[in-house]
């Protein structure tokens, strides 16, 4: 059997199915599985005044400031994550939406915010800003959070089991499933991209909110009609290589061999696949 | 070439998917047992604003009532109230959605559950550079139509709605239902 739920969390729907033999079982993992996002969602928000990262970016200004597993877990991924992609992932970035009015500016924040991650300075289980700088995790927690859910439901018995946060998924059981990707010239239809078994795939497009994607460097809008959706062992890699592979599609086949990942490019000339290898054109066929 | 990872089948073809996403996740009934699994009934007691109420609940929660009547039961375990279930809709710009908030007796949000999700901007034509491509391909063969479309990487639409229609539904509780 199958049981399919979906709540409101991390700024968008968050939907999780669960496949197996016992009803109770698949409530009880999707309840707990529910729960680990919320605390997620709790301590990694930038936008609620009173989160734990909130309080770290109002505290790491001016010394060391304690973090959660779960936000020491993340922060480190966010430092791996910047370094390798030589800056184009920045969670610095969070000064410049804050300037543009796309994020809030609470309480105790720097008023004029800087960009440039080597601020950061991470140690363990605590973490302090060299710069008056602010960090948004949202572009890869959302992903942590898929990942931490996904772990909960196999951890809790599920014979297989999907999590989508609003378009930032992983799978995890024997049968592949497909996965679709939204046309960036026209949202409401989807194209059938990949089959996931054991995996994610995450998408990075502004087709519902036109101009809150930004090159880190040069404050440039990306994907203006189009989109990236990459395909990684988890949820985390996916949604964060999406962004810079988005920013600069030169440099995305060393970073995508880097984590074993592959991209998917739409835009209004077609369709093209990134990997190791290189970008080439992806055929577009209809089904017979 | 790159030998494909072991968890991706290389997608080594698009196809065309059906516009108008739509999914009902749960009845009214299943997730009335998701939200109060220890409740034995649930009794119906759809609640009615007088014109008073509405401006009250409009004013407090910042949003428009579009409808007067609200479903609304409340939950018993034997003949002890647990709480209340409020049936609730939003309507985004892309999105109709149906959904339930739980409040225990204290009115505070226990739970939220979607029941049915279904998306308003389907059935546009595709882009003519890309229906081109389509064409040239499709020997004649009509363009898949997937009527569960389930996985959809990049769905990021907002959750503001709910968010909205859960304050309105707190503001319902104040109003009427303590």
């Amino acid at each position: 059997m199958i049981l399919r739920r979906a709540q409101p969390w991390l700024g968008t729907l968050v939907e999780i199915t669960a496949e197996g033999d016992d009803a109770a079982t698949l409530v009880a993992a999707s309840n707990r599985a529910f729960a680990r996002i919320a605390a997620i969602h709790d301590a990694m928000s930038f936008q609620d005044a009173e989160s734990e990262l909130t309080r770290v970016n109002r505290g790491a200004q001016r010394d060391w400031t304690a973090l959660s597993p779960d936000l020491a877990a993340v922060f480190a991924a966010a430092l791996d994550f910047a370094c390798a992609s030589c800056g184009l992932f920045d969670p610095s970035i969070a000064g410049r939406l804050v300037a543009s009015g796309h994020l809030p500016r609470h309480p105790g924040f720097p008023a004029h915010p800087l960009t440039g991650w080597q601020a950061i300075e991470l140690d363990g289980d605590r973490v302090r800003y060299r710069a008056p700088l602010l960090v948004d995790l949202s572009g890869i927690a959302k992903g942590y959070a898929v990942d931490a859910a996904l772990a909960s439901l196999v951890e809790a018995g599920v014979a297989a089991a999907t999590v989508n946060a609003g378009g930032d998924l992983a799978r995890a059981g024997a049968a592949a499933v497909p996965v679709y990707a939204r046309l960036p010239q026209n949202p409401g239809t989807s194209l059938r991209l990949a089959e996931l078994a054991n995996g994610a795939a995450a998408t990075s497009a502004d087709y519902f909110q036109p101009g809150h994607l930004c090159h880190p460097q040069t404050g440039d809008a990306l994907c203006r009609a189009s989109s990236v959706t990459v395909f990684a062992a988890d949820c985390l890699h996916a949604d964060a290589l999406t962004k810079p592979v988005a920013a600069d599609p030169a440099r995305a086949p060393a970073l995508l061999a880097r984590y074993g990942a592959q991209a998917v490019r739409l835009d209004v000339h077609g369709a093209w696949i990134g990997d190791a290898d290189g970008w080439r054109a992806l055929p577009l066929e209809a089904a017979a | 070439m790159t030998p494909s990872p072991a968890w991706l089948l290389l997608p080594a073809a698009c196809f065309a998917a059906t516009p108008a996403l739509a999914v009902q996740y749960l009845t009214i009934e299943a997730a009335q047992k998701l939200l109060f699994p220890e409740a034995s009934s649930f009794v119906s007691k759809p609640v009615r604003l007088d014109e008073a109420q509405k401006k009250f609940v409009e004013k407090s929660a910042g949003v428009r009532m579009r409808y007067r009547e609200q479903p609304v039961w409340q939950a018993m375990a034997g003949d002890t109230p647990v709480g209340w279930f409020v049936l609730d809709e939003v309507y985004g710009k892309h999105e109709f959605i149906t959904y339930a908030v739980a409040l225990d007796v204290t009115g505070a949000v226990r739970g939220v559950e979607i029941l049915d999700y279904r998306e308003t901007h389907g059935g546009q034509i595709v882009n003519p550079k890309w229906r081109a491509q389509f064409e040239g391909r499709r020997h004649g063969a009509k363009l898949k139509l997937d009527d569960d479309i389930q996985n959809i990487s990049g769905a990021t639409l907002s959750c503001k709605h709910i968010s909205e229609g859960v304050r309105r539904v707190l503001a319902l509780h104040e109003v009427a239902l303590k």
